[in-house]
């Protein structure tokens, strides 16, 4: 059967297993299609709309492709392209790719790709940049509302550090030198986009509203803090809030929320999910699923790596080689953006944009139409583009200004002259020198912030000590959804030899 | 607990390979323990019974993951290779049915398969992932571990990831070598708060892969995957599920307590029909199903009847859950004990090709063991 019907059909089949966007010349054609399996020729026309049956379809083709070779003919005509076209690409199934005739490296230190540059828009000083492109300017009200965010930010970290070094719970973790990333990226975002955070991000709750008894609750493990006492103080999380519980483990995080992301796709939801990430945390292969997975499924997810420096004692330079984290977006099929993350101006601005584009709504005409809340058009239906939802990567460059934690002395790897040149771009100050510049705000009102915050933090931290442990059962629930039989028998086992020796129990744990 | 309809299915047919009369013949002839035969009295009926479909295990996991997609839109199905029909085409029809959406191909990452797989199900729907072989779940090891299996009780019960169920075929296949034969089972039931579930049949892995891709909370779904296409069995049409952390009476008998799981227990059937007929040994057989949580009273009230186990599994003796199985079996059964509860088990060695035979717990060597405790 050598119908103009079977041809059609035959580059049909050719087209969509998809070996070849154009074939050279008809006899590579035939030899392609005859090569292909009879099964995926099936599957090839199944698709294929035609109002005769695909089993019909296939026994004609496979007769078709038989009788043209049997005859040395081919199968199909298909028009010839203009050779400099087929001569100069190479189709391959991911794409298209130029030729080249020289033998050229890129990347490595010879020919590095070009470092890309970090976004501002107000400088060290706490100036504006002349000309910086701001999308999205902060109102007074906005820029009051971020400022005593990180102030209180500071002065609550502060606090609880010295709390845990006096010994009133064993573990703590302060952001200070990220508190623009912190509060900037929160600002930015939605109050219901889901969080995935590391575990340097307690601004973001902050911002969302967690109080500093809620804080505190967790830092103790007692009965009202929502983990039940079973994970190590700082390891937050809050359904209210959008802001899933915190794990040690580094980036498994981060494929998470390209399944969130791609949840709320699914559920035609205008969120997008967000995860936290630090330098170190980015080497992990987790980071490299995550980003492989949201950029080939289009996942609405915004990346955000806060790249302070140090994973502990180990600096970038021992992390990476490349252009950071940034550098390695675009080489997945995401877009990316490198920040100053001490400029809460400009990593605001940075997430509102992200935020939009994850959408796949316009994200830098500087309307309002993508700011933050007002929920926009809907995934990828916004009539402006034609982009569909996808990921977004976002690098924050700051400096982690304090230890890693209670458990680490970073003065044994690194040197007061650079903590004490840092600790002079604290983003904090940045921002307060820039708001003072505009008469938003002045000493008296710092002042008083500062006393009241640290005035609000002790009262918590007072409070949360009085409220009892989690109760001994408690070792128990929520392992599974309803409590199994070798659990309960686990369970009456405990009770009753603790009942027996109390004095293996904490003495505020009520037995029961 | 049981649909009704599942009561009265029939047992499980022959299998596709005849197997002689002759002993030594039969069990020379199994080169490997999984190419076994259910009773040979029992023949395969011209018909399947009405509201029955005489199906593979294959086709018992596509039956099932057709009806877990139809009865919930929020669910998915994806891994790698998983489009166009899976590389045991357990997924042959649902791109077709439900759309590239709800089920797809993933890049080649476990660890990102089963991440994914996690935050779609912190988010309420239900992901059903596929790992192509259990031998390649390790790099998913961490997020299974410390997610997964955390993700209630770390938040008090404010998140879970109770939607998630990871499938991956396992066992040996006669030709597997060490990576395409791994039974891994005994790394995930060390893990509280994740199940691990393994269907012996096509009927059992359909109502207990419905059950595990509702429970909620995060299952591991371990296929035997000789019996994709050897195991025939006649299937309950329409949407069952099994129980789980019940195990399964698949023989009665008076002398010795036989316990497995997965492709196993057919290995235990043919032991128990030999032991039947050339020492007059009864046998009862216990399909574990759920091996996390898993039913300790039902083995235990067999061993107290009977006096005696015997557990079997492909995967190496040391640290397997047949020692989970015989040490809770001494501590409670320990005065109704005739011998001492015997493992037969997988050589502690990896996984061979040429030696696989010999590797494994055959009806030969089963039948030795149940010798052995008889005549303690």
């Amino acid at each position: 059967m050598r119908s103009r019907g079977s041809s059609a059909m035959l580059a049909h089949v050719v087209k969509t297993i998809g070996a070849f966007g154009q074939v050279k010349d008809t006899s590579s054609a035939t030899a392609l299609a005859f090569s292909i399996s009879c099964d995926r020729i099936d599957t090839s026309i199944r698709f294929y709309p035609c109002s005769i049956g695909p089993e019909l379809w296939g026994m004609s083709l496979r007769r078709h492709l038989h009788f043209c070779s049997s005859q040395g003919q081919a199968a199909v005509s298909v028009g010839s392209p203009s050779s400099s076209t087929t001569d100069n690409f190479l189709e391959v199934p991911g794409g298209r790719l130029p030729y080249t005739s020289q033998l050229q490296f890129v990347g490595g230190s010879e020919t590095p790709a070009p470092t890309i540059p970090c976004y501002r828009t107000i400088d060290s000083t706490g100036q504006d940049v002349p000309d910086a492109h701001v999308p999205y300017p902060i109102s007074q009200e906005l820029s009051l509302r971020m400022y005593t965010c990180m102030a209180r930010l500071q002065t609550m970290d502060t606090m609880f550090y010295e709390a845990q070094r006096q010994g009133r719970f064993s573990f703590y973790l302060t952001c200070q030198g990220e508190e623009a990333t912190n509060i900037g990226s929160a600002a930015g975002l939605d109050n219901k986009d889901m969080v995935f955070a590391q575990y340097r991000e307690q601004g973001v709750l902050l911002w969302r509203g967690y109080t500093l008894e809620q804080f505190a609750n967790q830092l103790l493990g007692n009965a009202k803090e929502p983990g039940k006492g079973r994970q190590m103080p700082i390891h937050y999380g809050s359904p209210e809030l959008a802001y899933q519980t915190i794990s040690s483990p580094l980036a498994t995080q981060m494929p998470h929320a390209v399944g969130a992301a791609y949840a709320y796709k699914m559920d035609r939801i205008s969120q997008v999910s967000v995860v936290y990430f630090g330098d170190g945390a980015s080497s992990e292969g987790d980071a490299h699923a995550a980003f492989n997975f949201a950029a080939v499924l289009g996942a609405p997810v915004i990346f955000i790596c806060r790249n302070n420096g140090y994973a502990i004692s180990t600096p970038a330079h021992e992390q990476y080689k490349g252009d950071g984290i940034a550098g390695r977006g675009p080489t997945y099929g995401i877009p990316t953006l490198r920040v100053d993350g001490g400029d809460v101006r400009a990593v605001y601005n940075a997430v509102v944009a992200a935020r939009a584009r994850a959408l796949g709504m316009p994200y830098n005409s500087g309307g309002v139409t993508s700011a933050p809340g007002t929920g926009g058009g809907g995934l990828g239906g916004g009539s402006e583009t034609s982009l569909g939802p996808g990921p977004v990567l976002l690098e924050c460059m700051s400096y982690r200004s304090g230890h890693h934690s209670t458990s680490d002395d970073s003065t044994r790897y690194r040197t007061s002259e650079e903590m004490r040149a840092w600790r002079a771009r604290d983003p904090v100050a940045r921002f307060r020198t820039w708001l003072v510049r505009r008469g938003w705000w002045d000493e008296a009102q710092e002042a008083a912030l500062r006393r009241t915050t640290r005035v609000q933090v002790l009262e918590a931290l007072d409070a949360a000590a009085q409220v009892p442990k989690p109760n001994l059962s408690t070792l128990f629930t929520d392992v599974y959804d309803t409590m199994p039989p070798h659990l309960e028998a686990q369970r009456a086992q405990a009770l009753e030899f603790v009942r027996r020796n109390p004095s293996v129990c904490p003495s505020d744990v009520p037995i029961e | 607990m049981q649909s009704a309809i599942f009561q009265r299915r029939p047992r499980l047919q022959r299998l596709i390979l005849p197997v002689s009369d002759n002993l030594t013949a039969a069990l020379s002839s199994l080169s490997s323990s999984t190419r076994v035969q259910a009773d040979q009295n029992n023949t395969l009926a011209t018909e399947p019974l009405p509201g029955f479909k005489r199906l593979n295990l294959c086709n018992a996991v596509n039956d099932a993951l057709g009806t877990a997609l139809d009865t919930n839109y929020r669910a998915y199905v994806f891994g790698e290779d998983v489009s166009f029909g899976g590389v045991f085409r357990c997924t042959v029809g649902l791109l077709e049915r439900f759309g590239k959406e709800r089920v797809f191909n993933t890049p080649l990452s476990e660890q990102g398969i089963v991440g994914f797989g996690i935050g779609l199900a912190a988010m309420g729907h239900t992901a059903v992932a596929e790992i192509q072989f259990a031998d390649y779940i390790f790099p998913a090891f961490d997020q299974l571990v410390n997610e997964a299996a955390k993700y209630r009780y770390r938040s008090g019960g404010s998140f879970h990831c109770g939607g998630l169920t990871v499938r991956a075929p396992y066992g040996a296949v006669g030709h597997g070598g060490h990576y395409h034969s791994q039974s891994p089972e005994a790394f995930f039931t060390h893990v509280p708060g994740i199940k691990v579930v393994m269907p012996s049949s096509p009927a059992e892995a359909k109502g207990l892969l419905l059950a595990s891709i509702r429970d909620p909370n995060p299952v591991v779904f371990f296929e035997p995957k000789m019996l994709y296409r050897t195991a025939v069995e006649d299937v309950p049409e329409g949407d069952y599920t099994l129980p789980l952390g019940v195990a399964r009476l698949v023989m009665e008998g008076s002398d010795v307590t036989l316990v497995g799981w997965g492709q196993q227990v057919l290995v235990l059937q043919q032991a128990a029909a030999q032991l039947e007929k050339a020492d007059g040994i009864s046998c009862e057989v216990v399909d574990l199903r759920t091996l996390s949580p898993w039913d300790s009273e039902m083995v235990c009230a067999s061993v107290s009847k009977t006096g005696r186990l015997v557990v079997a599994h492909e995967a190496p003796l040391t640290g397997g859950f047949g020692a989970e199985v015989a040490a809770t079996v001494a501590e409670r059964c320990f005065t109704r004990l005739e011998s001492p509860p015997v493992r037969c088990c997988g050589a502690d060695t990896p996984f061979p090709l040429i030696l696989e035979p010999v590797y494994l717990p055959g009806v030969a060597r089963v039948m030795e063991a149940v010798r052995g405790v008889v005549n303690y």
